[in-house]
């Protein structure tokens, strides 16, 4: 059983996760829908370190929070037309909510066949361990992930430079 | 210790939320943010299930880790580029409103 800590940090967290991802996706305005989204990205964070991952966590704060949801920021401070249009009113809301009704439950039928008995182990990988195993059976897809990340940045430039 | 459906529940949640997003907004930005909520949320289950899968030796546990790594490396660069892509539509459309841009109809 779950200590009762835990499931006051869990439903804190959970709460905050479902109602700012909620309002980041339902909101009219665009610059609060974004700061909620942050708050997502934070509560995400937050399920990360109570499962013991430390790292991910890191570079979820880091990655997310501080690069992505800076960028978009950015982005629409610079170009104060995008960021003053309105958020209209939708057409297809009955049928969206019917679609997402079904994958969740479609997703929810399959998880809960797959879903193992729970383990009991305190064992998760250090930031040690997650390096060597990066850098050693991971190393073609780390390089691969470096190429990536490169290709992105000089087609930003060719895109966006060259005029 | 908190039980794995728990959070696979959270993560259909979260998930079904982007969807949503991508279905009902007209604004690409804002698509693009129900995009990286759907990265979260699978992110999510990839960390719990590696968490509470039975593992056969010390290297298969960091495999969901590593693995939400990877994800993340690849919404960065999706971030990078939807922008410029982005940048481009509106100055040569006037518009990021996706019920607008009619280019491809035939």
């Amino acid at each position: 059983m779950p200590s009762s800590i835990e499931i006051v940090i869990f439903s804190f967290l959970a709460i905050s996760g479902i109602v700012s991802s909620f309002l980041a996706v339902t909101g009219r305005n665009l610059f609060r829908s974004f700061l909620f989204f942050g708050y997502f990205l934070l509560s995400v964070a937050g399920f990360y370190f109570l499962l013991k991952a430390d790292f991910i966590a890191m570079v979820q704060i880091i990655v997310y929070v501080g690069g992505i949801l800076v960028l978009i920021l950015f982005f629409l401070m610079l170009t104060p037309k995008l960021a003053s249009e309105e958020l209209k009113e939708v057409r297809l809301k009955v049928s969206s909510i019917f679609l997402s009704l079904f994958f969740f439950g479609l997703l929810v039928s399959v998880l809960s066949k797959m879903a193992p008995t729970v383990i009991e182990k305190d064992r998760f990988p250090d930031v040690l361990t997650l390096s060597k195993i990066l850098l050693t059976k991971f190393s073609l897809p780390f390089e691969v992930a470096g190429v990536i990340l490169l290709v992105a940045l000089v087609g930003v430039v060719v895109l966006i430079g060259g005029e | 210790m908190i039980p794995l459906s728990w959070y696979l529940f959270l993560g259909a949640i979260f998930f079904s939320f982007g969807l949503y997003g991508i279905l009902t907004r007209r604004n690409i930005i804002s698509i693009l943010v129900s995009i990286e909520i759907m990265f979260n949320a699978a992110n999510l289950n990839f960390v719990a299930f590696s968490r509470y899968f039975p593992l056969k030796s010390i290297g298969d546990q960091t495999t969901g880790p590593i693995f939400a790594l990877f994800v993340v490396t690849v919404a960065v660069a999706e971030i990078a580029i939807g922008l410029a892509l982005i940048l481009i539509a509106y100055s040569k459309l006037g518009t990021i409103n996706i019920g607008e841009i009619k280019l491809m109809k035939g």
